[in-house]
């Protein structure tokens, strides 16, 4: 029920009061939108907190809304809006704590990538790499980052996360390239060469939705 | 194509975006063209690096609940606009509307533009029992007691279909009285008991208000409207019935921006409230949990009412004391003897009111206790008096913002069904300003207020 029927179609039934419509938009969209600010602030715990406000706002504003995009680029783009206020905020906590921590210190990015339930079928390369793998992805600059992994995470593709971002689509692309290498340039730097992490492609991975 | 063409699009051939001809002229450059090989190995290396970045993250077992009640709460106003059962659903209440709301549908003819039922209700349940109801509530809502205005610009309309009389004796001076009025509960007992006899006294006038309500609720409202066009300016002479009470409201407004204050913003109880423990502040998930901070709230709260009576009882001003005491006990006494407020008859009702003013026992402060009374008062179509308790209610939880937006919410409900409109508004904005994070309440008193109010102001 409701599988055959696109995120447009489940919030026009939830506008006309079919709250099973908004639940099963919530299952569809909860794990991927939540795994993006995971991976854009390197915090479950934060990322939880957003992804609730999310979809909080989505709840608010789906009487308001009108379909000129696509349910999937509305629900990243408030996601993504909230990630920038987070990030300003934090700018002005962190001038109070870069004494104690260090700027590089990000205890809280690598225990959440350790602490995921590790498969014992994945390649030992695998485990190893996530850790690095976050560090150079918060590493990039936002707009890089968000760019990155909006694309290769969630699928959306290049003209909707322009819209995302209110940018055009070729500013998408350029960071794109900016982000591919800057990623590239960290796992070197980790001593990860990304030709042999290549090699060891992670078995069972699911792709975003389209 | 060319070798610059190839390379901006090897991006988009990476990812599948492009149409399938022009991937096989990308592909075709590609297989001549040294660079683009080299740049496509390094993003295709550097996708496969990352591809542990698609695993799926899954947030905690309780995301999904807040989520999905807002998104309840939402669907089931816009759709059938009765908001009573959808509050009592989310919010900190028992799920008690829906027999009232099933006798309600049978009750009144279907309006031409949606309404809840139990607003007709409210117009329908006869003069008599709606008068006395309207009669006590004027002392009951003491709006401005509750608001604690941030913002100096924020005015209040004490009840504008109210009728007069009640509030027509009462001084000036009475914004003390509202502040202080348990401080003046033990000292004052020879006060309370003439406000008693003249709420009796004037039940004859107050034939009119239900005609308003009706008046209003059958959508005649551009009367209403050339009325009071702007409802900014509380000394606006012509309001219905109520300018008898834009006076101590003004007062009010005064003397509330000392107590305000001190006041952090999240915690909107009047003057006399202490600022809520850093413990408690974090807003309770579950609402289990919620009602236990609620019971610890209230002992608390208790204590403080008797600090407030032991030191500020000089400062209360008689007439506007004796009334808010006797109507905010009224209740206490009707529910005591298991009578539902609308039954009674308009003498009873007065003399029970007069009975517990001599007791001179201070009310239940227990938020879950007024809810309660609320509850039933609304069930039993007291629309006006249920706001009220309703509110007091929402003061009494010190430390449960989640629960205190709700019981706003029920008054802005209740005070849209008893169509008082400009009140309702004004709790709605209060409940915004006060709870900015609780959105699914004030979205449930958005909602009930659009139902019924079809005024163009928003």
């Amino acid at each position: 029920m409701g599988l055959d029927r696109t995120d447009e179609e489940l919030l026009a039934a939830y506008r006309h009061g079919d709250a099973g419509a908004f639940e099963l938009l919530l299952r569809r969209h909860r794990s991927p939108l939540f795994t993006f600010l995971v991976r854009m602030l390197g915090d479950k715990e934060r990322a939880e907190d957003l992804a609730q406000e999310t979809f909080l706002r989505i709840v608010k504003g789906a009487q308001a809304w009108e379909q000129r995009a696509r349910f999937q680029t509305w629900l990243f783009t408030i996601a993504r809006n909230l990630c920038v206020d987070a990030a300003r905020r934090d700018r002005f906590r962190r001038t109070d704590s870069l004494d104690t921590q260090g700027p590089d210190d990000e205890p809280a990015l690598i225990d959440s990538v350790q602490g995921h339930e590790i498969d014992p079928e994945r390649g030992a390369q695998s485990v190893r790499l996530r850790p690095i793998l976050q560090k150079a992805l918060l590493g990039l600059p936002a707009e890089q980052r968000e760019v990155f992994i909006l694309r290769e995470q969630t699928g959306i593709s290049f003209k909707e996360i322009a819209e995302v971002l209110a940018v055009n689509e070729n500013t998408v692309k350029s960071r794109m390239r900016y982000a591919i290498e800057g990623l590239r340039k960290a796992l070197s730097a980790a001593g990860v060469d990304a030709d042999t992490a290549a090699d060891d492609p992670v078995p069972g991975v699911r792709l975003g939705r389209a | 194509m060319t070798h610059t063409e190839s390379q901006d699009l090897l991006l988009d051939l990476a990812y599948g975006e492009l149409p399938a001809h022009v991937a096989a002229e990308v592909s075709q450059h590609l297989e001549g063209c040294a660079d683009c090989q080299a740049e496509q190995a390094q993003l295709s290396g550097v996708r496969s690096a990352f591809a542990p970045i698609h695993e799926l993250e899954e947030p905690s077992n309780g995301f999904d609940d807040r989520i999905l009640a807002a998104a309840r709460a939402e669907a089931m106003l816009e759709h059938d606009g009765n908001i009573g059962q959808v509050i009592e659903g989310a919010g900190s209440i028992a799920p008690l509307g829906l027999a009232a709301a099933s006798v309600d549908a049978h009750a009144a003819p279907a309006p031409a533009r949606r309404k809840p039922k139990w607003m007709m209700r409210a117009v329908l349940s006869g003069s008599a029992a709606a008068a006395a109801a309207l009669a006590l509530v004027v002392g009951i809502s003491r709006p401005t007691h509750l608001a604690q205005p941030p913002s100096e610009e924020y005015a209040i309309r004490v009840q504008p279909q109210a009728p007069a009389a009640p509030m027509a004796g009462v001084a000036p001076g009475s914004a003390e009285g509202a502040l202080d009025r348990k401080a003046a509960q033990a000292p004052a007992p020879t006060v309370q008991a003439p406000p008693a006899a003249e709420l009796h006294d004037v039940e004859p006038h107050n034939a009119a208000p239900p005609a308003t309500v009706a008046q209003l609720s059958k959508g005649q409202v551009p009367s209403r409207r050339a009325a009071e066009p702007k409802k900014k300016k509380a000394s606006e002479p012509a309001v219905d019935q109520g300018s008898g009470g834009d006076v101590p409201t003004q007062r009010e407004l005064a003397l509330a921006g000392k107590p305000a204050a001190k006041q952090p913003t999240d915690n909107f109880v009047a003057g006399y409230a202490p600022p809520p423990p850093p413990a408690a502040e974090k807003e309770a998930p579950a609402q289990l949990d919620a009602q236990n901070v609620i019971v610890t709230g209230s002992n608390i709260r208790r204590r403080d009412a008797k600090d407030e009576a032991a030191s500020g009882a000089a400062a209360s001003a008689p007439s506007a004391t004796a009334e808010f005491d006797d109507s905010s006990k009224a209740p206490d006494a009707e529910q005591q003897q298991g009578i539902p407020e609308a039954s009674l008859p308009p003498a009873r009702a007065a003399s029970s009111v007069a009975r517990a003013a001599k007791a001179a026992v201070p009310p239940s402060e227990d938020p879950i206790d007024l809810e309660h009374r609320a509850e039933t008062a609304r069930h039993d179509g007291n629309y006006a008096l249920a706001a009220g308790l309703y509110r007091e209610a929402a003061s009494s939880h010190h430390y449960n913002s989640k629960a205190a937006a709700w019981d706003l919410a029920h008054a802005v409900e209740c005070l849209a069904a008893s169509g008082s409109f400009d009140e309702a508004r004004n709790v709605r904005d209060q409940l915004q300003r006060v709870f900015p994070t609780e959105i699914t309440a004030f979205a449930a008193a958005r909602r009930a207020l659009r139902e019924v109010d079809v005024s163009p102001s928003k």
